[in-house]
């Protein structure tokens, strides 16, 4: 079975174009062909599975491009890792296009919308079978355009337009790191294969210093995709798009790719201390930071957001401090709640028509089933036993323990907040009086095409932590692991700092949302700094617009003046200096380009029109400066010898 | 002697473009049906193209040593002839449209490649001086064969004006070579250099202006200016043939004057084209990101290129001239393609502005997703062949000790991405004015057909072709 592995991106490949194929008919067939095909690699995958728990593996290459004396091989493998990712992948995919034809059932870029769902998962499921760098880079930008597509699926609005620029181009920042990474890498070893690398890494064959640089600019690529520190400020915006995308790309797979990648060349890192640190602590800085801002958000996918920024930075700590099964577990956990809280929002969405939080309150009692699976996706958030988040956290949290005890409490610190604002959004969505008494008014539980999907994820939430429980032997180590399979001794501080943590933050929401207790407005008036700080995101997004976007718009400006101005300036400065150029260069005008354009130009119009533009100077400056530049080289030669 | 150097049969693709181009004035007398000109001209480069296969593997100095015909003029030539045939087939349908000329359209075409053939495969200065002359002669009127419209006449005589003043100071460099070193034959010049001559200031006069010269050919910053102008206005299908054609012709002599006569200047030279590139590729690709029509965009892109195939000869190594080749095969294919693209925007009666591309992926996918894979290949994503061609002079840049150039390169082709994809995003996301599907002729569609093939297979399967142009680089 894993021998067939290949096949299951070919799937949605396929489906992709035949959706996207320019067709005349008016059928709306498309989805059950997006949904047949990924179906069909779920079921393919779920196989795969099966084979490598029973001990199967897969693998195969094939010579690209020799390339001086290397040869460059792609091609794909299958072990522990990739078949999870590929389960995850595919159902998530699976669920949520099931989840869309309720979603956008009527949207007028309904094909469209499909063609490119089908494109993205082929794209993931690539990226997670390839078995090179290169190859893994390819699908890295295939899934970045898609995401790019579909978050500007509502191009009709400017600002959906800027929110998927932004996306595309903060991630192509870390894109260019990563790229050179790859190359550095390369260029010490002659190989892009993980295993290849990873076995030159683990032996000593680079140097130090080109492995650690080779590794950081890699795990600059993850910063981007996976929306660290200080990157992260993309994919907040990201929500402009169609929730089931925000689900299925900025929740459970896309924004995992960065973790997948530093997962899958672990090896690599392993090797160099100093890139594990970098991994770490930018992992913990990404979690508890995005997670104050998640405390603030009225805007109930802003909260997701944020809070999948924050989780992705948990699971680069758990990375960066050697715990790759914790990491990557946590990966998997998150996956499904929180496809499964953006699938909930997205409901609520649909039936509320605002995300804004303050708008919404007692929506239980109008839509029970989105309402008890988000509380049950919530509660695998904040980390509450047994539900899959608890588990998955735990082991973070007990790997930084023993390595590193700031990030340790740190990590508690993020956990307490993760607790709270999960909670807040609980409370102030579907609970306590409604707030908009005419929307809650029009109010409906979603069709069922929309609450199925919700039902299996909050399954699957509930439960999915167990393979990762320790009383029950955890198996998921037992499939992916990174060494030896090593189990941490669980210890007190551990267990009470976690539990401590969600009580602490679930009471104090409480304490101010339901109970009432203690007054919004006092907390927000006595941190009135805090608060403005984190509604205004930190400033960062204000920054890179002004350095970066500003800066950039300037540069054009400056080209473009150093065109104009300059280049003349120099025409008209040098004419001023030296009368006989002047006189020599209004010769030329006269005598040359005035017989030059009657001789050629069809007619007097044209021809005094392309003298008329011609006259403002511009073919003199352009000679004059090229003889500048060459008068200059020889200068630099002479006085320089 | 002279008698046995009159190879003919070496010379016989030089002749047989010149007997086409003669030919096609005289067919333009007799028939109205002016594609018969096209079949003729494309007859003629097919015919060129075989008689380059006698000479093929072959090296030989013949007509008194004023031809040299080895494996590197044996690369250009088929890149010439193939963008010359492509140059063609895209002309067909814009000739008869905007009623250009087509004879001498046409026939100046096929003299503008004997030109490139001169500048490529010759060992002495004046020869290639000549071959640059015939190109750029023939070019100041295909520039302005447009006569209706101002933007062509403007455009070819900027393009004359510029062209004259650098070919003065191409000229004044090979006298300040010749008399210093006493030869116009490139492999004296470097003889007599390395018996000592190198340190003379007037030398280095002599080697600037030659290349300033070659530099104004390839679009150089800041020997660049003309550029955008005369891209602009001259017939699309000009433009496509003199943004790659032109460019490799350039290439090949800088190849040929740098590597082979001047390697004793290598210290100064490698240093200069470093900045250039530098400056180039940065120039060309901020430059294009504010402009708002397609020609222009074009143009700005064609000098950021030319800025990484710059990092060849930055490098002056083996490795570094058999990547420059390879990028040039590939810009000549993805260049063109693109521009076919453009021409059949244009000819489908929109304009020429960027916004003129709106909704192209409704109306004619196939081009909208040509033109998507032209420019994927231009920024350099993989598994294209511009990929492979980036990749290739990235890995010289490294293996020669310039990693900050390989680092500039890559940070250049993600600043050229938004431009690209604002096109891209204008095909596909923005729903055009009128929906009916555009009308492709079929001299189009062959043409975008072959580039795509040969953008894509150079991407996937590089390895024989780069197998050859090492060994072509390791004969230079």
């Amino acid at each position: 079975m894993a021998g067939l592995a290949w096949l299951i991106p070919l799937l949605p490949l396929a489906s992709w174009l035949y959706i996207g194929l320019p067709s005349h008919r008016a059928s709306t067939r498309y989805d059950r062909v997006g949904i047949g095909a990924v179906g069909i690699a779920f079921l393919l995958s779920l196989g795969v599975l099966w084979d490598v728990i029973r001990g199967g593996s897969a693998a195969a290459s094939f010579t690209w491009a020799v390339h001086g004396s290397t040869a460059i091989t792609i091609g794909y493998q299958v072990d522990g890792l990739t078949a999870v990712m590929l389960v995850v992948v595919t159902l998530v995919s699976l669920m949520v296009q099931v989840y869309s034809l309720g979603y956008m059932h009527g949207d007028r870029r309904y094909k469209r919308y499909y063609a490119v769902l089908s494109l993205f998962t082929f794209a993931m499921l690539g990226l997670v079978l390839a078995d090179n760098l290169l190859l893994l880079y390819i699908f890295w930008e295939l899934v970045g355009l898609s995401s790019y597509l579909l978050i500007g699926h509502w191009f009709e609005d400017p600002a959906n337009v800027r929110a998927a620029n932004k996306a595309f181009l903060t991630t192509r920042a870390g894109d260019v790191a990563m790229f050179i990474g790859i190359m550095i890498l390369f260029s010490q070893t002659g190989t892009f294969a993980f295993g290849e690398l990873g076995e030159l890494a683990q032996a000593g064959a680079i140097s130090a210093q080109a492995l650690a640089l080779g590794a950081i600019l890699l795990f600059a690529g993850a910063v981007g995709k996976s929306a660290q520190f200080p990157l992260h400020v993309w994919l907040p915006d990201a929500m402009a798009g169609p929730t089931p995308v925000s689900a299925l790309i900025h929740a459970a797979t896309m924004v995992a790719a960065g973790v997948y990648l530093v997962g899958r060349a672990y090896p690599v890192f392993a090797a160099s201390p100093e890139a594990m640190q970098v991994v770490a602590w930018i992992g913990g800085i990404t979690a508890i930071f995005a997670a104050t801002m998640a405390l603030v958000q009225a805007d109930i996918k802003k909260v997701l957001a944020y809070s999948t920024v924050s989780q992705l930075g948990y699971m680069m700590l758990g990375l960066g401090l050697g715990g790759y099964t914790a990491g990557l577990f946590h990966l998997i956990t998150h996956a499904f709640f929180k496809a499964l809280l953006f699938l909930g929002s997205g409901s609520v969405i649909h039936a509320t028509g605002t995300q804004d939080m303050h708008q919404m309150g007692g929506l239980i009692r109008k839509m029970p089933i989105t309402g008890w699976t988000w509380i049950i996706g919530s509660a695998a958030l904040a980390g509450i036993p047994p539900l899959a988040g608890f588990w998955s956290k735990d082991e973070i949290l007990l790997t930084a323990y023993y390595a590193n005890p700031t990030l340790f409490w740190i990590g508690v610190v993020a956990a307490a907040m993760t607790a709270f604002y999960i909670t807040r959004a609980t409370w102030l969505t579907f609970f306590g009086a409604p707030r908009d008494a005419e929307r809650y008014a029009q109010v409906q539980e979603s069709p069922r095409v929309m609450t199925v999907p919700l039902v299996i994820l909050a399954v699957l939430a509930a439960t999915v932590g167990f393979l990762g429980a320790p009383p029950l032997g955890a198996p998921f180590a037992q499939l992916v692991h990174f060494g030896e399979v090593h189990h941490l001794e669980m210890t007190s501080v551990v267990t009470w700092g976690v539990t401590a943590a969600w009580v602490l933050g679930v009471l104090v929401a409480l304490a101010i949302y339901a109970g009432g207790w203690i007054s919004r407005q006092r907390i927000i008036s006595g941190l009135r700094p805090v608060y403005t700080l984190l509604k205004n995101r930190y400033y960062i997004d204000d920054a890179y617009d002004y350095l970066f976007v500003k800066g950039s718009i300037g540069l054009a400006y400056v080209v473009g003046w150093l065109d104009r101005v300059v280049v003349d300036g120099i025409v008209n400065g040098v004419a001023a200096i030296t009368r006989w150029f002047a006189d020599a260069t209004g010769l030329f005008d006269r005598e040359v380009v005035d017989g030059a354009v009657n001789g050629v130009a069809d007619g007097v119009s044209v021809g005094s029109q392309a003298f008329r533009r011609l006259q403002s100077g511009l073919v003199q400056s352009y000679i004059l400066a090229m003889a500048v530049t060459v008068v200059l080289g020889l200068a630099i030669f002479v006085i320089g010898g | 002697m002279a008698v046995t150097g009159m190879n003919f049969t070496l010379l016989l693709p030089e002749l047989i473009l010149v007997a086409t181009g003669i030919l096609l004035v005289l067919l333009d007398l007799f028939t109205e049906q002016k594609r018969v000109l096209v079949y003729a001209g494309l007859a003629g480069v097919l015919a060129s193209l075989l008689a380059l296969i006698p000479g093929f593997g072959t090296t030989a100095s013949i007509w008194a040593d004023m031809i040299q015909v080895d494996s590197l003029a044996g690369f250009f030539k088929i890149v010439f002839l193939a963008v010359t045939a492509l140059a063609l087939l895209v002309s067909l349908e814009y000739v008869e449209r905007r009623q250009i000329q087509a004879g001498e359209f046409y026939a100046l075409l096929i003299f503008a490649t004997v030109g490139m053939f001169l500048m490529a495969s010759s060992l002495n200065l004046l020869v290639i001086y000549l071959g640059l002359e015939l190109v750029a002669i023939a070019s100041y009127a295909l520039v302005g064969l447009l006569k209706q419209d101002g933007r062509s006449v403007e455009a070819s005589i900027k393009y004359l004006l510029v062209s004259s003043a650098t070919s003065a100071v191409f000229l004044f460099g090979i006298s300040l070579v010749y008399g210093t070193t006493g030869s116009l034959a490139l492999p004296q010049i470097a003889q007599a250099l390395a018996a000592g001559a190198a340190s003379q200031p007037v030398l280095f006069a002599g080697m600037l202006f030659l290349l300033a010269g070659l530099a104004f050919k390839v679009a150089a910053f800041p020997f660049h200016m003309w550029a955008p102008d005369t891209y602009e206005g001259s017939p699309t299908p000009i433009s496509a043939f003199l943004i790659t054609g032109a460019e490799a012709a350039g290439f090949a002599a800088l190849l040929r004057v740098f590597l082979v006569g001047l390697p004793g200047l290598a210290d100064a030279w490698t240093t200069i084209f470093a900045a250039l590139s530098v400056l180039t590729m940065t120039y060309g690709n901020v430059t294009a990101i504010s402009q708002t029509k397609i020609k222009r965009l074009m143009a700005y892109s064609a000098i950021a290129q030319a800025g990484y195939v710059l990092v060849g000869l930055a490098v002056a190594t083996g490795q570094g001239t058999a990547a420059m080749l390879y990028y040039l095969l590939v810009y000549a294919f993805m260049t063109v393609g693109a521009f076919a693209v453009i021409i059949l925007v244009a000819n489908s009666g929109a304009g020429e502005e960027i916004s003129d591309f709106r909704g192209l992926s409704q109306r004619s996918p196939f081009f909208a997703w040509a033109l998507v894979i032209y420019f994927l290949s231009l920024i350099g994503i993989p598994p294209t062949a511009g990929f492979f061609g980036k990749l290739n002079l990235f890995s010289a840049a490294i293996a020669a000790d310039m990693t900050w150039l390989a680092v500039v390169m890559v940070i250049n082709s993600v600043i050229s991405a938004p431009y690209y994809f604002k096109v891209i995003r204008t095909m596909f996301l923005e729903e055009a004015a009128e929906a009916e599907p555009v009308r492709a002729p079929a001299s189009l569609t062959w043409a975008t057909a072959i580039t795509l093939v040969v953008t894509i297979l150079l991407g996937l399967v590089p390895d024989q072709v780069y197998s050859w142009v090492r060994l072509v680089a390791g004969a230079l």
